[in-house]
């Protein structure tokens, strides 16, 4: 059985998606065979006060919680996240959150982000760091976003031993080092999202870093599934480790039941 | 052995150093790609001297050798040293049994350097696979875009050019070459944004995609799931997956 840690709907500003809704993406992850999703609003990344954007979400996810669960957008430098984020989990049913630091414009290192991981322990929420959302060779000219420095993520980890942190749509090379970095902590584990290459590269991360602190993820979508699921189908993980990457871990992060 | 038409044919794969790792000769086979179009870019230096290329070249010739039938050079040059280049890619076609010429970033593709390449390759009846990209994070000196291949399309109309990687910004590669029915799009690369291959197919019209990974870069079940989870019709898909390219091929020798 296979767990997507990495799904987001909603229109994208800048190029109309193929698919936007939570219908649609429903669909592709029955046609891909994924059981469950952790799903995000895409329109959070955009405004500033991700509130609406999780409400609507949580709408349109209401009838299909044991398929779909929401991850639900955080800005910790909105005034009353603190607020949000308890309505997050209490009134929507959030199971996580979901940070886009870049797209709204701080650092990990900001105090606002150490109340933030504080709050979410003591909410017992997994904290979903996006590294990017689209590869920043495509951005429009006007609106070219940074990816969030690894480092950043793997300190920030390490500051909250407490948190369970999720580095989401890193790269092979930046997944590496973040993870080994917070081996000791164990806290941050990481999407394979954004991991495209090179050959076999899941098998090469697994013996880089171990299959305890991977998640399955396909950034539905926003991508293909089939870029995920054929990369582990045709990976050479062994059945333990491939469960633990397609379920397993993500379970245990989330605390639920299979 | 499957039909020239049913085959999958990865148009875009390169070598790890101056090999093909087993692991990705492994999946391919695994998978059921049944030819690789493998060139090397040697070390990856942007401007190579002319004895970096022939040695390149020399590399996948080894690898023809070794893997008959699956592997298919395509000759690597640079058009910033013409008379070496153009010895070098009639070697590659007419001793090392080569079916393709590969330019990436040593010169961008409206460069006048490159024209008796292309003129080269439209007598030998071969395509070129030319690099393109337009990254807002910058291009590299000479790394072509997609409106300097168009360009080129234009100007040899009875060239076979193959855009890489859709030319990176896949909207505005699709859009630039959309009006040059002698430019195919490769789907290669570690873009994997959902719908760009059916946009792509509805376009250009599926005859002018052509499946490719970037391996060793990019693991080719990543790139192949591009293909194979895109809506478009089986007809499309055996079209994109490979007969496109075998029909590429075939101008020359057949396959």
């Amino acid at each position: 059985m296979t767990w997507d840690a990495c799904t987001l709907v909603g229109p994208w500003p800048f190029a109309r998606l193929r698919y936007e809704s939570a219908a649609d993406l429903l669909r592709l992850l029955e046609r891909a065979g994924i059981a469950r999703a952790l799903v995000s609003p895409l329109a959070g990344a955009f405004q500033q006060d991700p509130g609406p954007a999780n409400q609507e979400l949580a709408a349109q996810v209401a009838c299909h919680r044991d398929r779909l669960l929401l991850a639900a957008a955080c800005n910790p430098a909105w005034p009353g996240w603190q607020r949000d984020l308890r309505q997050a989990q209490e009134d929507l049913g959030a199971v996580g959150l979901r940070l886009f630091p870049s797209y709204h414009g701080y650092q990990l290192g900001q105090a606002e982000v150490a109340a933030l991981a504080a709050l979410a322990a003591d909410c017992d929420l997994p904290v979903f760091i996006t590294v990017r959302l689209q590869d920043e060779r495509l951005h429009p000219p006007a609106f070219l976003v940074s990816a969030v420095p690894w480092e950043e993520v793997a300190a920030l980890a390490q500051a909250h031993p407490g948190t369970r942190f999720v580095m989401s749509m890193g790269r092979f090379a930046e997944l590496i080092p973040a993870l080994r970095q917070t081996a000791g902590t164990g806290n941050l584990y990481a999407d394979i999202a954004g991991v495209q290459g090179p050959t076999r590269c899941l098998d090469r991360l697994v013996a880089e870093v171990g299959a305890d602190r991977l998640l399955f993820g396909t950034e539905l979508l926003f991508q293909y599934a089939a870029a995920a699921t054929l990369k582990v189908e045709h990976s050479g993980l062994s059945p333990r480790d491939r469960q633990a990457l397609c379920m397993g871990n993500l379970q245990r992060l989330l605390r639920l039941p299979a | 052995m499957s039909s020239s038409q049913d085959m999958i044919i990865d148009c875009h794969v390169h070598l790890s150093g101056r090999e093909l790792e087993p692991e990705l000769v492994e999946t391919a086979a695994r998978l059921g790609v049944d030819r690789l179009c493998v060139s090397s870019v040697g070390s990856w230096a942007y401007e190579p001297a002319p004895e970096d290329f022939i040695a390149a070249n020399n590399d996948v010739a080894a690898l023809q050798r070794r893997y008959p039938g699956l592997v298919l050079g395509f000759c690597y040059l640079s058009p910033a040293h013409p008379r070496e280049a153009a010895a070098e890619l009639r070697r590659g076609i007419e001793e090392l049994g080569m079916v393709g010429l590969k330019l990436w970033v040593a010169a961008v593709a409206n460069d006048p350097l490159v024209f008796p390449l292309v003129e080269q390759a439209i007598c030998y009846h071969i395509p070129v696979l030319q690099h393109a990209w337009l990254k807002t994070t910058g291009n590299l000196p000479h790394e072509s875009t997609p409106a300097q291949v168009a360009e080129l399309a234009r100007r040899y109309p009875e060239a076979d050019i193959i855009m890489a990687h859709l030319g990176g910004e896949w909207r505005r590669g699709i859009a630039a070459v959309r009006g040059c029915p002698n430019v195919a799009v490769d789907t290669s690369g570690s873009i994997m944004e959902l719908g760009m291959v059916e946009q792509a197919v509805a376009e250009l019209g599926a005859k002018r995609v052509i499946f490719g990974s970037d391996a060793h870069g990019v693991d080719l079940p990543a790139a192949l799931g591009k293909v194979l989870d895109a809506e478009i019709t089986p007809a499309q898909r055996r079209q994109v997956l490979g007969g496109n390219m075998a029909d590429l091929l075939a101008k020359r020798s057949g396959l």
